[in-house]
């Protein structure tokens, strides 16, 4: 042990002695250890990261106009998206409420009810049954419609009694016909109307909108990834010389690259931030409309903007594909560009 | 630090810019390449830096094969070697520091101080201190071309190439800068500079090597008596 400390401090000179004169003598290893190329990633990937803002910030209405078309482009799929589901929401409020309403003869009465409820069970089984006789039809008429001095002209009341059938929700489509046909047989009904076709028909066309929001969403993707590689595209040819030289000073092609990433990562973001404040100022302009709409439609559900997970998800497309886009445009241009002199 | 064995270099379209050129520099010799424009000096220089690929033949270069070099090795082979350009090319829209400071970020260094240390270091060596703050294009001619040695040296390369650096300056500038290699000569760096500046080589009395139509047609040291003519 002791032999060994004594031996260190001239072991050290010589190093010393090697580093100072000798660089040029051996040939030494080209690449740095591993820990040190793994801290200079690090701090080589942060400088980036600012670098690359720091484009952006130099030509502020360059860069505003380039977020503003990728924001514009984000919104529109991702705004019909917010339609459409608004649209399911209102349909799923309805769903519940898929009645079958008989209309009985004027001839009846709420006294011949019962009977005919127990009729109907024998026919189609146990279901809710709920009956309207004509005052009550009359009442709800007059409030929901305004038109008392219309209904006080009638004089008389014209409207029969209805029973309403709340069938299981979960009936398919062609039962509800089936039994809806069956119904209509009792000499007692005078029609008997099955209130879901209009629900499924929003549903068939939010399905083809959902599918349509996946198209536009695809295409407007290209949009963006284009954009952004052309702006990448244009801020190569830009720093032509900047890149030769860094290349003939010994820059490997990933330090180049690194800030053009980073400027379509802060592209990519600060567009789709762009597109989630477009779409919720849309839907704060339309609130007004959509709300006094609805309650027309006696629905009391909240139109629903854009909200967390959607917005997550938007900034994470934002940043892929404002990376992605730099990537693709700027990978083959700088290999052409040579270093020269 | 450098040996040059049968290299030959064809341009696309057949031109023969050099032709089986042999050569073997010691370290820490300064050797001047001289020779008409279009003999071949150029090239020679960018095939050492690995600008461009020899078409036969190998150099070495402080014991790497640069002929045979993967292509990620290149860039790092290329920190090991600063070179000064003609037009220096400095980066117009950066500081005098932050040009100064570019290879020595390209290598990664991420240590503030070591960076500051460094740079000032080498703007000190070409007597810059004072300008760290300006951008090239407010400096001399002759500045700028400082700069830019500042920069080829700021990481401590081992070996230092030039090509044609005082094109552009005057004789008593070029005689400063070349004052400059002579005192990074002393502290052990190779020096190549291609230059075909004769009056100039004249008074530093250095190895020369010449080349002609890309064939190296002399290698000699000239004598004192010649240098004081």
């Amino acid at each position: 042990m002791l032999k060994k400390r004594a031996n260190r401090p001239p072991k050290r000179r010589q190093n010393r002695r090697k580093k100072l004169g000798g660089a040029s003598l051996r040939s030494e290893r080209l690449r740095p250890p591993l820990g040190r190329s793994f801290l200079a990633f690090w701090v080589a990937h942060i400088l980036a990261f600012f670098h690359g803002l720091g484009r952006l910030a130099r030509e502020p209405l360059g860069s505003l106009l380039t977020i503003t078309i990728i924001g514009i482009a984000m919104a529109l799929p991702v705004g019909l998206h917010l339609v459409l589901k608004n649209l399911q929401g209102l349909a799923e409020g309805w769903d519940d409420a898929t009645q079958l309403s008989l209309f009985l003869n004027p001839s009846m009465t709420l006294q011949d009810v019962p009977n005919l409820k127990s009729r109907i069970e024998a026919q189609i089984g146990r279901v809710r049954i709920e009956a309207k006789g004509p005052e009550q039809a009359l009442t709800e008429f007059k409030q929901a419609v305004g038109v008392a001095e219309a209904v006080k002209v009638l004089g008389e009341n014209p409207l029969p009694v209805v029973l309403v059938l709340f069938p299981d929700p979960d009936m398919d489509p062609a039962a509800l016909d089936a039994m809806t046909a069956s119904l209509q047989a009792f000499p007692e009904v005078e029609l008997a109307q099955l209130d879901l076709r209009w629900i499924q028909r929003l549903h068939a066309i939010t399905d083809l909108g959902e599918r349509a929001t996946l198209l536009l969403a695809s295409l407007f993707s290209i949009a963006v990834l284009l954009t952004i590689g052309n702006s990448a595209r244009i801020e190569v040819a830009r720093r032509r010389e900047e890149i030769a030289v860094e290349k003939l000073v010994g820059a490997t092609t990933a330090f180049i690259r690194r800030p053009f990433l980073y400027t379509g990562f802060w592209l990519g973001i600060a567009g789709a931030a762009m597109a989630i404040l477009l779409i919720s100022l849309a839907t704060l302009l339309l609130d007004g409309p959509v709300r006094e709409l609805l309650r027309l439609y006696d629905n009391d559900s909240l139109i629903s903007g854009i909200d967390l997970p959607l917005g997550g998800i938007v900034l994470l497309a934002g940043v892929l594909l404002g990376v992605l886009g730099a990537l693709i445009a700027v990978n083959r241009l700088l290999h052409r560009i040579e270093p020269d002199w | 630090m450098l040996t040059l064995n049968n290299v030959s270099k064809r341009y696309r379209g057949g031109h023969e810019a050099l032709k089986a050129v042999n050569l073997q520099i010691d370290p820490g010799e300064m050797v001047f390449l001289t020779g008409h424009s279009g003999a071949g000096k150029s090239t020679l220089l960018k095939l050492i830096a690995h600008i461009e690929q020899v078409s036969g033949g190998q150099i070495m270069v402080d014991g790497r094969n640069v002929s045979r070099m993967s292509a990620r090795d290149i860039p790092r082979h290329r920190r090991r070697i600063g070179i000064i350009f003609q037009d220096n090319r400095l980066l117009p829209d950066r500081t005098v520091f932050d040009n100064v400071a570019l290879p020595l970020v390209i290598d990664g260094c991420h240590r503030h101080r070591e960076l500051q240390r460094m740079v000032r270091a080498a703007l000190d060596r070409v007597g810059l201190l004072n300008r760290e703050r300006s951008y090239p294009m407010s400096l001399s001619g002759g500045e700028q071309q400082r700069v830019g040695i500042a920069r080829a040296v700021v990481n401590k390369p081992p070996l230092l190439l030039a090509d044609e650096p005082t094109g552009n300056l005057d004789p008593d500038l070029s005689r400063d800068i070349f004052n400059l290699f002579v005192d990074f000569q002393q502290v052990g760096v190779t020096v190549l500079v291609a230059s075909h500046d004769l009056e100039l080589l004249t008074s530093f009395n250095r190895r020369r090597l010449k080349l002609e139509h890309g064939n190296l047609i002399a290698d000699f040291v000239p004598d004192v008596e010649e240098a004081r003519e």
